[in-house]
Order: C-alpha cells, then structure tokens, then sequence
C-alpha cells in the first residue's frame, strides 16, 4: 500500500506541457508501488481514457481531475479538481465545457459561477490569492490548500502565505508537486515543449521553462523527504484519492431515445420501420432467408439494447431523402439485413452472403460502427440538422488528435534546439511522411554535423516526442450523441471551424469506453450520381434511384474490361486501370474484389497475381488447409478481404474471438507501431503447427501488416463497388450526363478537369466553351441534336470568379445585345471582366479575345455610373489567337479546352520526328523501343512500388502508362519532376492487354509549347 | 544633341551574393526573402533557370528539385550600400551620377568628358574595364535619351555607342516589357494582348493606356515621352569633415598637442555649423614619428558645437594615453548629426536633477577610461542567477525609476561576478557541507533551491543554500553537481 498518491499529474495530453504518455506514467507509479494516481491535464481530460486503459490492466486506481484555469477577481489561476463521484466528473466537465465555450480554441477559463452547482469535487489550490474567494464560493471542506516543493526559491515563502491562509480559513494542507514527466531524463523534452508552446528557442526561452527537473513522478521515500516536516499533508492525499472513487467504467452511456410514435416501444418501431423497408427492398415479398435474418438481428440488437442506434441512422438517412441528399452507409454495417432494409446501406447482405457477426456479435457487445457517407456538398446541412435535433449539449464531433509525426518532430525540436530553418527544411525534405524512425545518417545528410551536441539532441528529442499529441483538432465526421447530455460524459470545446463542437476525446478514446459515434462523411461521388440522376430527369426524363440503376449491365462490364474508366469511382486511378483489363469484371462480386484487390494490403501481401492466374485457370485452386475452404472460396482460395484474415487467424491459428477482434483493433490501429509485430510470433508458428505452409503463413502475415495501413472489409468494398457500378453505368450509357455531373462536383476523384473534358470527347461527347450568353454557373446539357445532348461548360471553369462574381451574374438578364449591357447588368469588376474576355466568354459579341479584353478594361470605368455606358472612346484592333493559342489561353483562363488538346498542335512536328500518339502506341508490339511525347497528367510513387514511380501521359488520342525506375528518375529527376509536357524513350512492355512504356530515359521535348498548359496530379 | 549614358549592373543582387561567395561561382544560385520554409525565390541565377526553378517558388520546393541548389538572402541594405558604394567609384568618370529606379542602374553624364577621354567610347570603355577589374558585370549605354538608354543597356553587353536618337529609339524598342520591373499583373495583361516589347507598348496611346492599366503603366508610357526628359538629378558628394595639420618639428607634449588642435577644431566647428550640423563623434588619427598610428575615437553626450567641451574630452583621454613617438601629423574627422533645437536654446529653468549634467559626467568618464566603461544592468529571464541580467555599455544616463525608498527593509544580496570556490572537503558531497575559512563556520543553512538546465550546452545544476555564520555573515553559496564543488556567490547584506 502506497503512502500517498501523486494528485496533481499532468500527461502529454496537456499540450506542449506534459512529457510522458498517460500510459507511462501509470506504469511508473505501478512500479513504484503507488495504489492510485490522479490525472489531472490542463483544462482537460484529454489523457483520461489512455490512462484508465492501461491502470485497468495494471490493477491501479485513477484518481479523475483536471488543472482548471478559475477566473477570481480578474485573474486566472490554476487549481486541480478531483471527481469524487460520477457527478463530481459530471459537473467538471460541464465546468470545463463552459470555461471552454468562453475563449478561443485551446484555451479555457472556469469561472466560479460555473461551480456554483458543483458538488462531489474536491479543490487543490496551489497558491494563496485565489483560496478566500474559492472557500466562500465552494466551502472550506471541498477545498484544499496545496503545497509543492519543487526545491525553487519562491516555493517557500509562497507556502508560508498558504499554510497562513490556510490556517485562518480553516482548510487542510496537503502536499504534492506538480508531475509533467514520468521519468528525469524526460526534463529536455519538456524543455523543449514548453519552448515550442512559447514559440522560442531554448535559448531565449529564460523562465518558460521550469528551473529544475523536480517535476518527475516521485517515489513515496523521495516524497516523504520533501514533506518531512508535515507527513500529515501526505498522508491526506491519501484520503482524497479515497474518497475520489470514480472511475470511468462508471459512465453509463446511453444512447439517445428518438421520439417514438405513441404507444410503440424502441424495439417494436425498429422492426415496424424494418419491415415496413423490407417490403419496399423486396417489392412485397420478403424471402424467408432473409426474414430469418432480420428477425436474428433484431434479436440480437434487442439484447444488447442498440435500437436506439438504429433508429437514429434511420432519422438521419430520413432527413437525408426528405431534402434530397444522397447517402449511403458503409463499412461493416453493410452486413446487416437491417441497415439495408432501413434503407442505411444499399448492399443485400443475405445475397451478398455477408456476415451479420462483423458487424454486432452478443459475444463482442461491442457498439456498431456505421459510417454513413454523404454528398460532399451537403454534408454540412447534415451536420447541423444533427446539432439542431439533439442539441449542442447532446451531440459533438469527436476529436482528431494530431501528433507528431516524423517531420512535424524534427521541425519544431530543431527550431527549439536553435538550429537553422534552412537546414530543418533540408532535413525534412528527406524525411518521409509515414517514417517511425528517425534515421541519425538523414540528418547528417541534411548537412547537419554528425558529432555536435545539438545534431544529437534533435535526433533524440525529435524520436522522443514522436506520437505526442501536438494539437486537438476534429475528425472528419464523427459524431458523439447522448440520451443525457454528452458535456456529461467529456468536456466540449468550440472547434476552429465555424458553428461545430468537438469532445476532448479521440475515436480510440471513444472505441474504449465503448461510447456510439455516429460517423457522417462527405463523399464527392455521391454528389456526382445524384447530379447526374437529376440531368436524367430533366433532360431525358429518366428516373432513377442507385437501387434501380439496370444491374449486372453487359455493356457496362465491357467498358470497365477495357480499362475505360476515367471519372469511375474507385476504378478510375492508374493501378485501377491496369488491373481491370486482367481481371475483366463481368460481375458485380468481381466489382467487389476489384476494388477491395488493388490495395496495398492484397499487394504487399502478394496476393494479386496468384488470384489472377486462378481466375483465368492459369494456376489450381488450393486451400492450404481444408478448414480453410470455406472461409477463402469466394476468393479462389486467396484472402482479400480484412474479414478473411481474421477468420483465417481463428481457423489457422486458433485465435480465440476475443484475440481476432484485437488483431482487428490492431489493424486498425497502425500507426501504433508494434502493435501488428506481437501478432507475429503468435500468429506464424501456430499455423505452421495446423499443418499451413510457411510460405503461406508469411505471406497471410504480410497481408495483414499491409491492412493495417489500408484494406478493405468485404461489406465496405461492396458499398464502394455499387458506386462504382453506378458511376461506370452512368458513364457507359449517358456519358454527357456523367460528364456534367462530375465537371460540377469538383473537386473529386483522381483527374482535373481537362482530363475529363477530353475523356469525354474522345467518347463522342461534344463539349461546348464558355459563352456569356449560354452558360450557367455550372456545367448544363444543350440539346446537340434531336437525339442527343451537348455538355455547356460553365462559368465556375473561368480561373479568378468567385461567390460574390457568381452572386452578379445569375440574376442577369441573359442573353447580352453586347458587351456593355452585359458589363453595366451585372457590375463585375475589371479582374472578373478580364478573366471572362480571356476565357474567351464574350466570343458571342464578335469580340476576338484581345479585343474584348481592350473593351472590357475600358468599359469597367464606367460600371458605377448610372448612365448607359459609353462606348470604347478607341477600340485599338488587336491580331486574333493562332488555333494553338486558343487552346494555351483556355487552359491558361479556365484550366481545360473544348476546342482542342495541347498537344494536337504539336502533332505534325511530332509526326515528323517518327514520334506516335497514344493510340498507335498501344499497337506496337512487346519489346518495341519507341520515343513518345505526352502532357503529364499525374506522377505516381506507390508505396507499395519499391520507388518506381508511374507516369500517365496524355495527349489528343489518349492515355500512355509510363514505368519509371528509381535510377531514371534520379538520373531525371528535374525533368521527372517538373515537365508538363515530357518525352519518354523506352520500351514497350505488353501483357494481358495492358500496355506500359518502360522509361529508359526522359528527357524535355524540344517542340514549342507554352507551360500553361495542364498542371498534372501528382501523388507521392 | 546633349549625350546621356547608362551604366547598368544587370541582376546586382547575385552579383553582391557572389562577391560574397566566391566559391558559389558555377553553382545554381537563388536569392529568397526568408531563410524559412516559406521563404521565396526572388532572383535567380542562369543555372538555376535552366534547372526550371522560376522566380516566386517556395525555397523548399526549389530545393526539392534542385539539391544542389545555393540559397542566400541579400538585403536591401547590402544593396543600397553597395549601391552607394558604385556612385562613389562611378564619380572618378563624371562628377554627375544618378541612381535610378532600377536595380544595379545609374544615369552617368558624360558631357565634356569626351576630349578628356578621346571619345564617348573610350570613356564608356574606361567604366566598363574599371568595373569590370573590380569583378563587377556591367553593361554603358551612351545614348540621348535616359530611359531609352536603359533599355538598351538591359538587352546589351559591354559598351554600346549609339550614333543617333533613332538608332537608340530601334535599339530600345525591342527590349522586353517584362525586363521594367513592371508588376506581375500588368505584365501578364499586357501580354494577353500581345503588347511585350516596348516598342508594342510605346505604339498605344498613353491616354488610353492609364484608363485601362493604370498609374503604372502610363507612367511608363510617359517617362519614354521625348518632351518629359528630365535633366540628370547628380548624386551630392557625400565628403566627411575633416581637417589635418603638420607638428613641425613633431612633438608629444600633450598641452601643446591641445593647443595646436583647439584651433583645427574651431576651424572644424566653423565648417560643420556651416553646413547646420553639429559634431556626433570625432576620430583623431595622430600620425606618430617612427611608430604606428595612434587612433582615439571620442563621443560627446550629444551633437555638438562646443569647442571647449570638444577639447575638454580630448584632454581626458590623452590625459591617460601614452604615446609611443612624437606626433608629426594630427587629423581630425568629424561624425556629424543634424544639430538639435537644444543647442540653440537660451538657459531657462533647470530641474533639480540636471540629467544634461549627468550625461556630460558620463561622456567626460567615458573619455577618461573607455568607450566600455559605463554600464547599465539589465535584467533578463533566466533561471541561473547569473545569466538574469547583464551589463551593457551606455551611452546616456537615466533617472532611476524607483520613486522613493521602499518603508520595508530587504536585504540587499550582492552576486559576484564569479562565483567562487570554497576549498574541498572530504567526502565531497552536498551532506557534508560546505567549509569556509578556519575563522569561520556555518551554523544554519537554509535550502536547498535547485537551479539545473544548459543541457543543450553545459549542464548546470546547483542546489542554493543561505548559511549564517557563527559571525552573523549571510552568505549565499551552492554546490555544483556536476563539479561536486562549493561555491560562494555572493553575501547578503
């Protein structure tokens, strides 16, 4: 038994302040045999949960608080609360919520109002001023005077003040320094965070750091020295940590009751709703099979008591259909017959033969998880429909904590450390993303001195704070809702984007404690299928719903076959591409494994090629295991999805359940390094034991390390597969509408826009330029013919206009007599008018470029007079574009062309030198050496790729893959780089039907081509 | 027809970088405005352009592309100094040089130069090679006309003589728009319209011009107007005051010295008060017979045109300098500064702290013992005793800000300068305590108050004591970890 408990600790979740992991700290006081230890962060519970974890597993008690900032009589000064009980922890998060609500972000101020109604908290006060307001405003019982002794020379005569005050108000002393680290030889780090918190380098930090290293977690006989004089103030802390007895396993968490009908119970409307969706699913007749399955779902969420849940998703998808904004759920949910029969996920789960268990199981009782992906645009109104329905108290987004990573490390320890920012940046350049290590020879290379003191200290500050919470920011759509208020359960703080909350708890927090989060995520290929079903309706009066989209649609398939997928969700990247025409889907399961198959996971795995030779009968379907059969049958015998892996742990190497749904945890969890690695040893040497080859052993392991960074369940690649079936129909049969549709949600998918607009004219589509008098804001369809249909391309393509330009322009009169009724209706300004004349928008006033641009500057003198406009005083005749200005211009104004591609004015010149275009490139034979010249559309350097880095160039016929080994691209490196436009020497590398050009050398073309032409996407 | 010459030092940024640098010569070079990550490009050498780094890319990224790439930052100061500079050496060749509104360009009047020279071309050429032995790129215009005799030097090398006004008008016209520093914009809409020569802008009417492109572009239109040619605006020389006297025979008796340089000083006086300044500081170099020159720099409180105050300061510190020869020749340099309404006002009122006293007792100390000999503490935040404040020289005296004396008594804790170590005693721990002299012995230590940090330079930790002796002595002392040492840092009183 421990003879005193440290009540004042602050983790690394007490931003820039804290030294040491919640965990470690705990782990410290275990050791040191301490029974209890308070966390109590600055402003915050932010460090809470981690530290509940591990002192659940270590058998130690948290004693809960947080440093409070309390506003007394115009001052603000620390003091520590502890919850007593679960309405102590209660009223300090409301506490903390209120002090949060009144100041900018990352900042709070209790105020001693906020605690009139606080009860079950106990006060420390380190300091003398504040404790007479705070005994009048809470009591001399609930409070405590606080003495530190950190051995610096104000602590002494400040505690004099103290124990005086104390005394004459009646409150009791007790003693406990202030722990920022678990252990001394953290003291540099937090050195260094509270330098990079200042913004000041360590030498000019003076006193923003503390004077000495007495702020680690200390044993009792170290304690017990400090307070010799006063062991009472020790034994005391003792008997708050007593009296502190709750715990966060106390919260209670209940999700939200909806309104229910009258006379219904939770679980009686969810299987009327369910139904009722049922005979809408399966037009009036529901199959047996499935009924069987949506009668054990419904059992099992009535025993774990998750209606409420269900019901809650269904409000949200209601409210999504009642003001027309597409959204369909994802992730595991899409097994379940009841998310698909309430209309939450679009996957039949029972013909999909997918497993309810994945998503809830009794044994797991663990919260479902269902991410419901909207319509980018729109998600926003979702939001705040969930704020407005459940209250700002009752629903918050949960937080993203940001940490650092690799480069973020070095940047700000260096700039702590002094060093020059030029030498960082250096530094950082050669750091990649994604490293967990920091390799001391990078730094060297960066030009920084091996030996020198400050080198050393950046390499092994910088790999110290790595994964520290840095800042709190907000997950892209996780939502926190409570049947009582979630300022209850963990404070709310305003976050930096306009009229949204966030909890001080992360998703890893929430998982923990087992709490609902209702994620709400924007999608930019919903946005484009209900633009283009909207076009259908009016243009072609065709309408259609993502669940009657024609199914298993031939024409479709041999579209995708082909690799023609530029704009089609999901299958339109590079990798995609290259794959579709091996794999050749002809179904919509071959959909699902297509998109679940390009993934680093079934890559690094090596998992591709054997499951394409088995699809083409190329190789024998064999099961390592006969136990294995059923799980991997669907998939040839080779594991794609993440659900297999995990069954496979069970089967093959006797995973118990529980251990399966850690592997899950685990593999969702891999930034955590270490995580995945445990699984290793136990995972490999038990399926060798069942008899599993080891090869296949390694090879099952790779892929789950390569799903801890990205894989895909089976029910997620079906929803992702229906969209991509959506968007590829669409595509395939009405390629004008998809066109429009995918111009007017950008930004989204993998190409620019000029990409699209040549897609799309290669295809036969007629795309029409930028006119005044005929185009919209956005994309529209023109009628072309009786038949068929033009895209307009719309004023939001012309580069420099913006809202309030498009505020001026749609309630013109259009069309336009001429250039200056146009210029007085709307009153734009000079930069918007130029921008207009460049793109060549006033062509429909017999105005060549240059002279509309000589007209418009001169008639913007005049746009605030109230007379009619004055004619140009002298309209100078400026010389028309040549045809392969036009086209430069265009992309120069507006960032694509309709009237032509960049590189057809090259063409004769190309020709002459022997050089094809892309579509006679694709029929040269294997081993062929060519030299090829294209525009770079995107530069790609996979992870997965051991540092080749791909290249798609296009020009007016089409698209040339290019394969770019490490040693060209470093022999290349500025031209691999930097060109837009790019000459490839190489050879041609056939097989399957796909083509790739394999770069011997690159090199700048010399034909002459403005720069401003395309920018490409690259990806590294 | 009157003759106007150019003389322009192309991209006079890289060159002063490169003058700097030496060694970076053959390397891509970029100049930024910020040594940070966000720092951009704003000049750039030929390699570097040809190595698709443009003028307005991050640093960062440039480096990205470019490993090899050289980055420094040169700043307007090092260039209006070094442009200085340039004017100084370009009036050996005309007492009439202007600085213009261009980087690295001056207007050069060579009127009535060419008989001295035998030709505009051997004048321009004497500029050229002088520049050029001083590794200075340079390109001389002669021409007629100022502005079009820049813009033919911007598209030039080496000299260039043009022979008449439509020579220069042909020449000129072909130099690129974007070559006059014009703003990106007006650039960019300018050649949307195929307008990138000068030649193509000069051919649109000014008027029209300025309605549409604004004040920047007519200026530029206007400034090529044959009729709005202004005059050269020469640069003043710029000549320090100064006077200089023989001792004959030399001599190093001090009050003799005085008294030949009291009247060098008035004649000084009279020169500066002629030009409305009064003296900042004077630099006297006493060139010594058979040894080295001996130099004394002297600053009054304040500008000055007081002779005897002048000579009072020169007598203090020749009153403490002894001379290692005879002096055969004074010279005496004047820092000047505009002089202050203070210097002219009649005696008034004096406050009952004259802080002008003051400064003049501190001016007249400074004069006896050294530029460095009055400081000031100033305090500072840091942890370690030693390093919360420092002295720093100054130059003015300030009336002490604490209003009167405090009613309650503090002890008053004197630092030394250096701490200082108490003899060692064995075991040398903190426990053992520290041992002062045998006199005297401690009776209380009151701490101890730990002070540790410089971990990223020289770990210092310190435990501090307060120790009373069995004489009544506070003492304020620490041991050193590191050095398992006592030591004595100051006393209390």
């Amino acid at each position: 038994m421990s003879a005193y408990v440290p009540l004042w600790v602050k983790s690394n979740h007490s931003f820039l302040e804290g030294a040491s992991f919640p965990e470690e700290l705990v782990e410290r006081a275990n050791a040191l045999g301490l029974s209890s230890i308070a966390i109590t962060d600055r402003d915050g519970v932010y460090g809470l949960v981690r530290a509940h974890m591990r002192a659940k597993d270590l058998g130690i008690r948290i004693v809960t608080g947080a440093q409070l900032s309390i506003d007394v009589e115009g001052r603000a000064h620390h003091v520590i609360a502890l919850a007593k009980t679960r309405r102590g922890y209660a009223d300090l998060c409301r506490a903390l919520s209120l002090g949060h609500a009144r100041c900018e972000k990352g900042i709070s101020l209790v105020e001693l109002a906020d605690l009139q109604e606080a009860q079950d908290l106990f006060f420390l006060c380190p300091t003398p001023e504040p404790l007479r307001a705070l005994c009048s405003a809470r009591g001399p019982s609930a409070l405590f005077a606080l003495c530190t002794r950190h051995l610096t020379e104000h602590e002494r005569p400040r505690e004099k003040l103290l124990r005086a005050a104390a005394r004459e108000l009646g409150i009791h002393v007790v003693g406990a320094n202030e722990v920022l680290y678990h252990d001394k030889a953290r003291r540099s780090l937090q050195d260094i965070l509270a330098c990079i918190r200042a913004g000041k380098a360590l030498s000019e930090a003076g006193r923003m750091t503390r004077p000495n290293a007495e702020h680690y977690l200390k044993s009792f006989d170290e304690v017990s020295h400090l307070f010799a004089d006063d062991p009472e103030c020790l034994r005391r802390t003792l008997d708050i940590a007593e009296q502190c007895s709750f715990n966060l396993d106390d919260i209670r968490y209940r999700y939200p009751e909806e309104h229910l009908p009258s006379g219904r119970t939770e679980q009686g409307w969810l299987r009327e709703l369910t139904f009722r969706g049922a005979l809408e699913r399966y037009r009036g007749k529901v199959p047996t099979d499935v009924r069987a399955q949506i009668e054990r779902e419904l059992q099992i969420i009535r025993e774990l008591d998750y209606g409420g849940y269900f019901l809650t998703m269904y409000e949200i998808v209601q409210y999504c259909r009642q003001n027309g904004i597409l959204c369909q759920g994802r992730g595991s949910a899409a097994n379940s017959a009841v998310c698909f029969c309430l209309g939450i996920t679009s996957i039949d789960p029972v013909r999909m033969d997918l497993l309810f268990e994945r998503f809830l199981s009794v044994e797991r009782a663990e919260p479902p998880d269902i991410d419901l992906d909207i319509e980018h645009e729109r998600r926003e109104e979702v939001i705040q429909h969930v704020y407005e329905k459940y209250g700002r108290r009752y629903a918050a987004m949960v937080a993203n904590i940001i940490r650092y990573r690799i480069r973020s490390a070095v940047r700000d320890v260096g700039k702590a450390l002094g060093l020059s920012r030029t030498d960082l940046e250096t530094a950082t350049r050669l750091l990649r993303h994604r490293d967990d290590v920091l390799n001391p020879e990078l730094l060297q290379e960066a030009g920084l001195e091996k030996d020198a003191p400050a080198t050393r200290h950046l390499w092994s500050l910088a790999s110290q704070v790595l994964d520290f919470p840095r800042h709190l920011s907000i997950h892209p759509g996780g939502f926190l809702l409570g049947h009582r208020p979630v300022d209850e359960i963990v404070p709310i703080e305003p976050a930096t984007m306009e009229a949204r909350t966030v909890i001080q708890w992360d998703k890893y927090d929430v998982d923990n404690l087992a709490l609902f989060k209702v994620d709400l995520l924007g999608l930019g290929a919903l946005t484009c299928i209900h633009r283009a079903f909207d076009l259908l309706e009016q243009h072609k009066s065709l309408s259609l719903e993502i669940a009657t989209v024609p199914a298993e649609d031939e024409a479709t398939y041999d579209m995708v076959s082909k690799g023609d997928t530029v704009g089609v969700f999901q299958i339109e990247s590079r990798a995609q591409m290259a794959m579709l025409p091996r794999l050749r889907p002809r179904t919509f399961y071959d959909l699902v494994i297509e998109v679940a198959i390009v993934r680093p996971g079934p890559i690094q795995g090596d998992m591709v090629h054997p499951y394409l030779r088995r699809r083409k009968g190329e190789e024998e379907i064999l099961y390592p295991h006969p136990k294995l059969e059923r799980i991997l049958r669907k998939t040839l015998g080779v594991p794609i999805f993440q659900e297999q892996v995990m069954k496979l742990a069970v089967e093959a190497a006797g995973y118990t359940p529980g251990e399966a749904d850690q592997l899950r945890r685990d593999m969702a969890a891999w930034r955590r390094s270490g995580r995945i690695e445990k699984h290793r040893t136990r995972m490999i040497p038990r399926m060798i034991a069942q008899g599993i080859p080891e090869e296949f052993a390694d090879r099952v392991f790779s892929q789950i390390r390569g799903f801890g960074e990205y894989g895909f369940p089976e029910s997620h690649a079906a929803s992702f597969a229906l969209l991509a079936y959506v968007t590829a129909w669409l595509r395939c049969h009405h390629h004008e509408a998809f066109t429009c549709a995918i111009l007017n949600s950008q930004p989204m998918g993998f190409y620019t826009p000029a990409t699209l607009v040549e897609d799309a004219k290669r295809h036969g589509v007629e795309v029409r330029p930028i006119d005044i008098n005929k185009s919209r804001w956005d994309c529209t369809l023109e009628e072309r013919d009786a038949s068929s249909l033009a895209v307009r391309m719309g004023l939001r393509y012309v580069k420099g206009l913006g809202v309030l330009e498009r505020q001026r322009i749609e309630p013109g009169q259009a069309p336009y007599p001429n250039l200056a009724t146009f210029v007085r209706q709307t009153g734009l300004n000079k930069k918007a008018l130029h921008a207009l004349a460049e793109a060549g928008a006033f062509e429909c006033f017999g105005l060549n470029r240059r002279d509309a641009i000589w007209q418009v500057r001169g008639l913007s003198r005049f746009v605030r007079d109230p007379l009619p406009l004055e004619p140009a005083s002298s309209q100078i005749s400026f010389s028309s574009l040549a045809n392969d200005d036009q086209v430069i211009w265009d992309y120069r104004a507006s960032d694509h062309s309709t009237r032509g591609h960049p590189m057809r004015g090259l063409r004769h010149a190309l020709e002459a030198r022997g050089i094809p275009n892309a579509t006679a490139v694709h029929r040269r034979a294997h081993g062929e050496e060519l030299d090829y010249v294209g525009m770079v559309i995107c530069r790609q350097r996979p992870g997965t790729a051991s540092g080749v880095t791909f290249f798609t160039l296009e020009d007016e016929t089409g698209f040339v893959n290019v394969v770019v080994w490490k040693r060209v691209f470093d022999r290349h490196a500025i031209v691999a780089k930097t060109a837009a436009l790019l000459g490839v020497t190489g050879e041609i590398q056939k097989a399957d039907g796909v083509t790739h050009l394999v770069a011997r050398s690159l090199w700048m073309p010399d034909v002459a081509l403005a720069e401003q032409t395309s920018r490409s996407r690259d990806f590294h | 027809m009157k003759r106007i010459s150019c003389v322009l030092l192309p991209m006079l940024p890289l060159q002063i970088l490169l003058r700097r640098k030496p060694c970076w010569q053959g390397s891509p070079i970029a100049i930024i405005d910020d040594e940070g990550p966000h720092g951009r490009i704003i000049h750039l050498d030929v390699l570097a352009k040809k190595s698709r780094l443009r003028i307005g890319m991050r640093q960062t990224v440039a480096r990205d592309l470019l490993p090899t790439l050289r980055t420094a930052i040169v700043s307007n100061e090092e260039i209006s100094e070094i442009s200085a500079e340039l004017i100084t050496s370009l009036q050996t060749f005309s007492p009439r040089v202007e600085a213009i509104d261009h980087p690295g360009a001056f207007h050069v009047d060579p009127e009535g130069l060419r008989g001295l020279y035998g030709g505009y071309r051997n004048w321009a050429t004497c500029i050229h090679r002088y520049l050029r032995a001083r590794q200075w790129r340079s390109a001389v215009t002669v021409g007629f006309h100022r502005h079009r005799a820049l813009a033919v030097a911007m598209t030039h090398r080496g000299v260039t003589i043009l022979e008449s006004p439509e020579e220069e008008r042909e020449q000129s016209n072909e130099t690129p728009l974007r070559m006059f520093g014009l703003s990106g914009t007006l650039c960019e809409s300018l050649r949307a319209l195929g307008i990138e020569t000068l030649g193509d802008f000069l051919a649109v009417p000014s008027g029209e011009l300025h309605s549409r492109f604004g004040v920047e572009a007519s200026a530029l239109h206007d400034a090529f107007a044959e009729e709005l040619q202004l005059p050269i605006q020469p640069h003043a020389f710029d000549e320090p005051a100064r006077i200089s006297f023989q001792i004959d025979p030399p001599d190093e008796d001090q009050h003799r010295l005085l008294f030949a340089m009291k009247g060098a000083l008035h004649s000084l006086l009279h020169q500066v008060r002629a030009r409305g300044e009064a003296i900042q500081s004077l630099d006297l170099s006493l060139h010594l017979e058979r040894a080295p020159t001996h130099r004394e720099h002297l600053e009054p409180a304040s500008p000055t045109l007081d002779l005897m105050l002048l000579l009072e300061l020169a007598r203090l510190r020749l009153g403490e300098t002894t001379l290692r020869g005879a002096v055969e020749e004074v010279e005496i340099l004047a820092t000047t500064a505009h002089a202050r309404a203070e210097q002219v006002s009649l005696p008034g009122h004096q406050p009952h702290r004259d802080m002008s006293a003051a400064q003049r007792a501190l001016a007249r100390i400074r004069a006896a013992y050294g530029e460095r000999s009055v400081t000031m503490a100033r305090i500072r935040e840091a942890h370690l005793p030693e390093a919360s404040f420092r002295w720093e020289p100054t130059q003015h005296a300030r009336a002490s800000e604490r209003a009167a004396s405090s009613s309650v008594s503090s002890m008053i804790r004197r630092v030394y300068a250096k701490p200082k170590p108490l003899p060692p005693r064995e075991p040398n721990e903190p426990e053992a305590g520290p041992s002062l002299s045998k006199d005297h012995a401690i009776e209380h230590m009151y701490g101890p108050y730990r002070v540790s940090g410089g971990w990223w330079k020289r770990l210092v930790e310190r435990d501090y004591y307060y120790a009373e002796t069995d004489h009544g002595d506070l003492l304020w002392l620490f041991y050193d970890r590191p050095r398992k040492r006592w030591f004595l840092h100051g006393v209390l009183d």
